[in-house]
């Protein structure tokens, strides 16, 4: 398991607008390609080395392909980070703070103490 | 848009924070975000003056204890008084009350949790600071929405103004999602 690969996902993700919409229309082939191209990557540093130490679990790319945010809130993903990105994909087919109450609603069985996000 | 830096002050912050047990970094170039624009639009539209941006961490796992921030406002505003120069200086923190994002508690019709922001207001209003540091805990802030880690920069503040020190003027707002609260010190009193 790693809460960190998931945060580096969503963190990575929502920066770059084309991969935003990559991600939101083709969710299974960007989770593909982006472990393939940017897991490894160093953030920051040469390209020329990668980190090798990280992967997905079965069951962490299957809620990155499924665009689950309820699942990534329940491993300790970073949820500011999730909560962003979906906005960024998915407020735009939807009216004003629609989806954030529909985003928010579909959580409502989760109760206190919220999953550990420290990576 | 670009607001222009103190550096002057920037450096004496940094070197004499430093020098004070607190291991601050600093960045050549920021792009600010809205906890910096929302003040400057409210409080000086104009946008005329250089400031000074200081960031803390309430956002990402471990974070500095809520004494610590407490500490970093009292040292903040001791940089502030010690700093050679005769210019006036303001002292503007912005943090929130309890809050709630990305989580089951969001974009409620009131912030997530009022009685937690009443008393918070009355904490700040009062500077109650010992009254704060004995209820809230790193821990304990998960408790009023999982983003209410960003009071701790109103303890920071706290921190500024002083133990017992009432706040000048105190204004609440109950909006949708999150209460809003103003609160401002006049260390030489009250301009007329």
């Amino acid at each position: 398991m790693s809460k960190y690969l998931l945060d580096k996902f969503l963190f990575t993700v929502d920066r770059d607008p084309e991969l935003v919409e990559r991600y939101r229309t083709d969710p299974v082939g960007t989770v593909a390609w982006w472990e393939q191209n940017v897991a490894g990557q160093l953030l920051n540093c040469t390209t020329a080395e990668r980190t090798t130490w990280l992967s997905f679990t079965d069951e962490e790319r299957r809620v990155l392909q499924e665009h689950d945010h309820v699942a990534l809130f329940a491993m300790g993903a970073h949820p500011f980070l999730t909560l962003t990105l979906f906005i960024a994909m998915f407020e735009r087919d939807h009216g004003p703070l629609e989806y954030q109450r529909a985003y928010g609603a579909a959580m409502k069985h989760i109760a206190l103490p919220y999953p550990d996000i420290a990576t | 848009m670009t607001l222009r830096g103190e550096e002057d002050l920037a450096a004496h912050i940094l070197r004499q924070g430093l020098d004070r047990g607190f291991d601050l970094a600093f960045s050549n170039e920021l792009r600010i975000d809205h906890s910096i624009t929302c003040p400057i639009i409210t409080l000086r539209p104009q946008a005329d003056l250089p400031i000074v941006p200081v960031y803390t961490n309430i956002f990402a796992p471990p974070m500095p204890q809520p004494g610590r921030f407490v500490e970093l406002g009292r040292t903040l505003r001791a940089l502030v008084e010690s700093w050679p120069d005769e210019r006036r200086v303001a002292i503007i923190g912005t943090g929130h009350l309890s809050l709630e994002l990305g989580g089951p508690r969001q974009f409620g019709e009131h912030g997530p949790d009022p009685e937690f922001d009443r008393r918070a207001v009355e904490w700040i209003a009062s500077g109650d600071i010992d009254g704060c540091l004995a209820e809230v805990t790193l821990d304990s802030l998960h408790q009023p929405g999982n983003a209410t880690h960003g009071f701790m920069d109103f303890m920071l503040m706290m921190g500024v103004a002083g133990d017992g020190v009432r706040a000048d003027h105190v204004d609440t707002l109950d909006l949708f999602h999150t209460m809003e609260a103003y609160f401002t010190w006049y260390p030489n009193g009250v301009p007329e």
